[in-house]
């Protein structure tokens, strides 16, 4: 029997967290005009396209 | 937030997350062997070479056990499972929202590697790089820093946009988002059976 090979797992640096993650998202999430706010897990907004440019 | 309390807390959000992926995609994650998740307050190699032992496997090697301690979630294919680290040092202070948002893009993050295994060929494996250097500059960032290998670089970069694309629906946006190029979209569409 052989070691198991798994996947890596969800790394980051060494110097990045998990909060700069979120704050990497909210830029992106900013750039297409979409409020970054975490909404929870209530029930979703009506699911719309993005305002094109 | 106590051990148990943070346990309660990943797992209650990991099955929300989960609930929340299209229907299609949870089949597929079923198809795989992705279906299952658990949090844990143990280091992902550690726990996860523990699991395969306990299940007649032969556990990791030491480099990849230790490599994959500083994971904050973790597939193992063999058990059919996504593991989180519910209280790894990055949630510490964290609000309860960022604390729910961060666990959902992890385990999003893990979904999406899952079906980018499946499905990426071993030509959109060599096209990593290329991928990699058409996402957001901070977004690539994240993956080159890493320490993931070359050969790794097109599934964290589908891991990555299928959280993203799971955040925006989340808020009720669906589509191709600006920052998807054309590469990376198809990609996306091919392996995962989105963008919508």
């Amino acid at each position: 029997m052989d070691p198991v090979r798994l996947p890596p797992g969800y790394l980051l640096p060494d110097e990045m967290t998990m909060k700069d993650v979120l704050r990497i998202d909210a830029e992106i999430l900013a750039s297409e005009g979409i409020d970054p706010k975490w909404p929870g897990f209530g029930k979703r907004q009506e699911e719309t396209e993005p305002d094109s440019d | 937030m106590n051990d148990v309390e943070a346990i309660r807390f990943a797992q209650r959000v990991l099955g929300l997350a989960w609930a929340d992926l299209p229907p299609r995609h949870r089949e597929l994650l079923e198809a795989i062997g992705a279906e299952g998740w658990d949090a844990t307050v143990r280091p992902l190699g550690t726990y996860a070479d523990e699991l395969l032992r306990s299940a007649g496997y032969w556990g990791l090697d030491l480099p990849a056990r230790i490599g994959r301690d500083r994971a904050r979630g973790l597939w193992i294919p063999e058990l059919r499972v996504v593991l989180i680290n519910a209280v790894h040092p990055d949630y510490e202070g964290l609000d309860r929202p960022s604390r729910e948002n961060a666990l959902a893009r992890v385990a999003w993050h893990e979904w999406g590697h899952a079906l980018s295994l499946h499905g990426a060929t071993r030509e959109d494996v060599a096209a990593g790089q290329k991928l990699l250097e058409s996402l957001p500059s901070e977004l690539a960032d994240t993956i080159r820093l890493a320490g993931y290998l070359r050969r790794e670089y097109t599934h964290e970069v589908v891991a990555e946009v299928y959280a993203l694309l799971m955040v925006r629906r989340r808020r009720g946006v669906i589509g191709r988002p600006q920052w998807v190029s054309d590469q990376v979209d198809e990609l996306i569409r091919r392996v995962v059976g989105w963008i919508q």
